[in-house]
């Protein structure tokens, strides 16, 4: 176990960053797991080690209770503290976010990194308008005064893509759409220009068009602002066009990274190979049978002696379910499997 | 799919329906409508695969539920084989309802809890009296959930113990028990998790292919109806804008909606990503309850033109030099398909107070649920 | 070895033990919460103590002793003796026997009237709830109209009605005074399941409306209703009692019943606080057990609710 995971964190160093740049963010073997009295702990994040570098978008894909989103919930410090254990570090200008104290967190957030939720609706305050919503955050990390903060408020909105801004401060969330929902909570994480923004499914509530709209928007935000970007999503396809570097999750641990035109050009782990050759693509020929993965998540094994995709995958061999495979990285590529699929085989 | 039978199975006339909006305390008062589905028609033929998309709200979901007669339909005929099931009701309509069936989105809430799978399955047999003894019987139940893949042993147990796939499987083998004609289904995998999701349209398409049964699929996702469907219809806000074959639809998209749908879908290829050209619409979808006038969709269309597009509902026909089944409804199809017009800049609109005055409803509602408050 | 292993992990599915219930895990997860535990040992002895009263209780409700009644005068109440382990009450009966056999009465008010309370809220409920329309405006209005009255004074005010009071009046009060609660509730999660999946597919699959409101809607709607039945129970004891304490039930006044004992006990207060403190903690733990098996199997079926 611990040579597993050191050998992983040799391997990370390399991985995921441009050469030259010092990391924003380094996550170093996260791990999270839930206790729930008379049942036994559940370990949903298991040791999960990447790095962002300033200006970098960066993906993390996978399905559902693949351990993605606590992973961002880690890193923001937002799980609740009972029933909950996390251990790792996440270093960011070299201090362990882990490590704060709850106040300090919470100067941190919202100044230096803040989050983007999936449902715009329940992230925001029912009862009280949008425009105090962001206004409220400049006030209490900028110092603003509240004029000052009203007429940032207004910028932001108007920065986020949102019309007639001046008058969309006095709506209540149920007043704006899903898209313009999502775009007054991006305004608000954009409030005190965070140099770190983890997005969290921040489209899977919005219809294709809407998506595309909220997605080139991050895409602006980012190259304009400079913050990097974390983007948590189970579509393959978002991270595509929009992050550099991808990382897989399976069952709470990256099987496989790579910058973004190589993990999708030649998908390495039979995982990601799997995933991208079944779904259904506008390009795709059609009416075909698509190659399945056979199974679902219920029939994961634990990383204990074995790999958790082993039952699932068409590659497994028997050290599949003997030896918990460890991520190697070559060629700046991290890869966890015993038996890849060979780089020739698209 | 199935080129040998020709016969149309199912053929949707002038559908409309239009929910009331009541508010009131006591009585009930109509202070408007919504107008989920206004003015579709749509023939399917047997063996065929008909596809819906279109994003929340365009009252896709409520046209299939029309269509099975699940809610209320305010105008238009359904003929289903010959009969038109509009017209129907009480015992005879509950008899036909066995030549339709649904799948439906959500696997977990579509299935009773307190169900196991054996009485589920049941239940349709005897509702319509196609029972042939206990023996016959539980080899038909066995082979219901050996057609969907699941083993026998899943009869004794209850839907909570089976995962998103093994129940959506579940949803179609209570579909496939009256054995129907016609199975409408209502985003069938959008609530799976994505490695599961092929699995779940590998079996429709065997299924169809060993039972002969036509499908209607409606889902927000164009990738999946171009993969399941023979022929696709592009829904917006009530009414179909495009309808062809889905290779067509792909190829030579001639309406601006379905333009921009296409541009918008995320494809998981990033040297295509980097290429694709992106038409972003900018606003949001109309409130149903408050469509826009003329064609519906000018109030977000790139193309659009000064004169008709705003006063004149423009109807589906077949543009010159498209093949047959290729229809759109859009007045100025040609000039865009030429070339001849380009797109420009949308402002967004601004929002109008509708007709319930402020507060009533969401000025941009995501759907219509969400109006109706259900 | 291994790959049949990995066959075995492949085909997993069969070797799950299967075929659980909801109902049946509810009841597991009922029996591993301490709340639960406590409630329903409450309970069982006070069933048990209820349904074999005649047989612990050393004497009758109703025999005065001489031995007792020499001893009593105004300001003093004979305490524990020998043969009496609680005393005298204020005429020189037994007072332990009265309480154990008080128990039969408070078991047969509670539950009768919860019952009689929970027929009619569900079938006022089903009606409403499935059908809608203007049967469902009636009776929700109604129900409405009974809800706005403080429940007590609403069984006050039926047994007042009453001829003359007796246990069946109290009876009949208390269960009045539930059913606007249970027809609502049932109302509520009727409405909701009308509209829920798997109802609209069971009419998709052409069901007979009967069968599809009685198989699909009522048993997954009657949850909360159960629950509330057993909290209701609770109420139910006190209403009961305090019915009595102010002279609505039985007009027997030697007959033993928890809260006309606490109602007669008020005069001997300062004399005998005894008499006043041990019906009233009988009552209080009775309600307790109720409302902490209520709580728990609130949680064990709706286990989304857990904070």
């Amino acid at each position: 176990m611990t040579a597993a995971h050191s050998s992983e964190m040799a391997a990370a160093d390399g991985g995921g960053v441009r050469s030259g740049a010092e990391p924003l963010l380094s996550v170093r073997d996260l791990r999270v797991a839930f206790q729930r009295k008379g049942e036994p702990e559940t370990v949903a994040v298991d040791g999960v080690s990447f790095d962002v570098a300033p200006g970098q978008v960066v993906g993390l894909v996978g399905e559902s209770g693949c351990g993605k989103s606590v992973t961002s919930m880690a890193i923001m410090r937002l799980l609740p503290d009972r029933g909950v254990r996390v251990s790792g570090s996440v270093l960011m200008d070299g201090t362990d976010l882990l490590a704060l104290s709850d106040a300090q967190m919470r100067e941190r957030r919202g100044r230096d990194l803040s989050m983007v939720f999936q449902d715009p609706l329940t992230s925001l305050n029912p009862v009280i308008p949008v425009g105090l919503q962001i206004t409220e955050v400049l006030r209490r990390h900028r110092g603003m005064n509240k004029e000052a903060a009203r007429r940032a408020a207004v910028e932001l909105l108007d920065r986020v893509g949102i019309p007639d801004p001046r008058r969309r401060l006095d709506s209540y969330p149920h007043q704006l759409s899903g898209g313009m929902r999502q775009r007054a909570l991006i305004a608000i994480a954009l409030a005190c220009s965070p140099r770190l923004l983890i997005a969290d499914e921040p489209t899977t509530a919005l219809d294709v068009t809407i998506q595309a709209q909220i997605l080139e928007l991050l895409r602006e935000l980012v190259r304009e602002t400079g913050a990097a970007l974390i983007m948590i999503t189970h579509d393959l396809g978002v991270v595509a066009g929009l992050c550099e570097t991808v990382n897989v999750l399976y069952a709470g641990r990256i099987v496989e990274r790579a910058q973004r035109h190589r993990l999708f050009g030649t998908p390495r782990h039979p995982y990601t190979h799997g995933l991208l050759r079944s779904i259904p693509r506008l390009d795709s020929p059609q009416g075909e049978e698509l190659p399945a993965i056979r199974g679902s998540v219920v029939d994961n094994v634990p990383w204990d002696h074995a790999c958790a995709f082993a039952p699932r995958c068409p590659r497994s061999l028997e050290r599949c379910v003997e030896v918990t495979p460890v991520g190697e990285t070559s060629g700046g590529r991290l890869l966890r499997c015993h038996n890849p699929v060979p780089a020739s085989a698209e | 799919m199935a080129e040998s039978s020709n016969g149309l199975l199912l053929d949707v006339r002038d559908l409309a329906v239009h929910f009331p909006i009541k508010r009131g305390l006591v009585l009930d008062r109509t202070v408007g409508h919504v107008y989920a589905v206004d003015g579709v028609s749509l023939q399917i033929r047997r063996g065929e695969t008909y596809g819906l998309v279109g994003e929340s709200g365009c009252g896709k979901s409520t046209l299939g539920r029309a269509i099975l007669r699940l809610v209320d339909l305010t105008a238009g005929t359904v003929e289903f084989d010959g009969v038109d099931v509009a017209q129907l009701s009480g015992e005879r309509l509950r008899t036909m309802r066995r030549r339709f069936q649904m799948v439906f989105q959500d696997p977990m809430s579509s299935l009773d809890p307190r169900q196991s799978v054996e009485s589920m399955l049941v239940e349709g047999i005897k509702a319509h009296g196609l029972s042939r003894g206990p023996e016959a019987d539980s080899a038909r139940l066995r082979e219901l959930v050996d057609s969907v893949g699941l083993p026998a042993a899943a009869l004794r147990r209850y839907p909570h113990e089976f995962s998103g796939g093994q129940r959506q499987r579940l949803g179609i083998a209570r579909a496939l028990s009256v054995e129907p004609d016609l199975i409408v289904a209502d985003e069938p995998v959008s609530a799976l998790d994505v490695s599961v999701q092929a699995q779940v349209l590998n079996l429709l398409g065997r299924l169809q292919a060993e039972l002969g049964l036509t499908y209607l699929v409606i889902a927000h996702d164009l990738a999946v109806v171009r993969h399941v469907s023979d022929r696709v219809g592009v829904m917006y806000l009530g009414g179909i804008v495009e309808e062809a074959t889905s290779q067509a639809l792909y190829d030579d998209p001639q309406h601006p909606y379905t333009k921009a749908l296409l541009s918008a879908i995320p494809v998981p290829d990033p040297e295509l990503e980097d290429q694709r050209e992106r038409i972003l619409l900018t606003g949001d979808l109309p409130s149903p309850a408050a469509p826009p006038p003329g064609c519906r969709f000018h109030t977000r269309c790139p193309w659009r033109q000064p004169t008709r597009c705003d006063s004149e509902r423009p109807e589906l026909r077949v543009i010159q030099g498209a093949p047959a089944g290729h229809r759109v409804a859009c007045h100025w199809a040609e000039e865009i398909r030429s070339g001849a017009l380009q797109p420009h800049q949308v402002e967004p609109p601004v929002a109008v107070d509708d007709v319930l005055g402020p507060g009533a409803v969401p000025e941009h509602p995501g759907s219509v649920t969400e109006i109706l408050g259900r | 070895m291994t790959t049949t292993w990995l066959e075995r992990r492949r085909s997993r599915i069969d070797d799950i033990a299967g075929g659980r219930s909801l109902g049946a895990e509810a009841f597991r997860r009922l029996r591993r919460e301490p709340a639960a535990i406590i409630g329903a040992i409450i309970i069982g002895v006070f069933v048990v103590v209820a349904a074999f009263a005649p047989l612990i209780a050393p004497h009758s409700a109703t025999e005065a002793f001489p031995q007792l009644q020499e001893n009593l005068r105004p300001g003093s109440i004979p305490g524990p003796q020998e043969g009496f382990p609680l005393g005298s009450d204020q005429l020189g009966r037994d007072f332990y026997s009265r309480m154990i056999l008080a128990s039969q009465q408070t078991l047969l008010v509670g539950v009768l009237a919860t019952l009689i309370g929970l027929v009619f809220g569900i079938v006022i409920g089903t009606v409403a709830g499935a059908f809608g329309g203007w049967a469902d405006t009636l009776l929700m209005r109604v129900t409405d109209v009974l809800l706005a009255i403080p429940s007590l004074l609403l069984a006050i005010s039926v047994a007042a009605l009453a001829a003359s009071p007796s246990q069946s009046t109290v009876i009949i009060a208390v269960s009045i005074v539930s059913v606007p609660i249970f027809a609502r509730l049932l109302r509520g999660s009727m409405l909701a399941q009308r509209h829920s999946d798997h109802v609209v597919a069971a009419t998709a699959l052409g069901v007979r409306r009967p069968a599809v409101v009685l198989r699909h809607m009522l048993p997954n709607a009657i949850g909360p209703v159960i629950v509330q039945a057993t909290l209701t129970l609770a109420t139910a004891i006190l209403d009961a009692a305090a019915l009595s304490f102010l002279g609505l039930g039985d007009a027997d006044p030697g007959r033993a019943e928890w809260g006309l004992m606490l109602a007669q006990a008020q005069t001997y207060l300062d004399v005998r606080p005894a008499l006043a403190i041990y019906p009233a903690l009988a009552i209080i733990m009775v309600a307790l057990g109720f409302t902490l098996l209520g709580e728990s199997l609130r949680e064990a079926i709706d286990p989304k609710g857990r904070r």
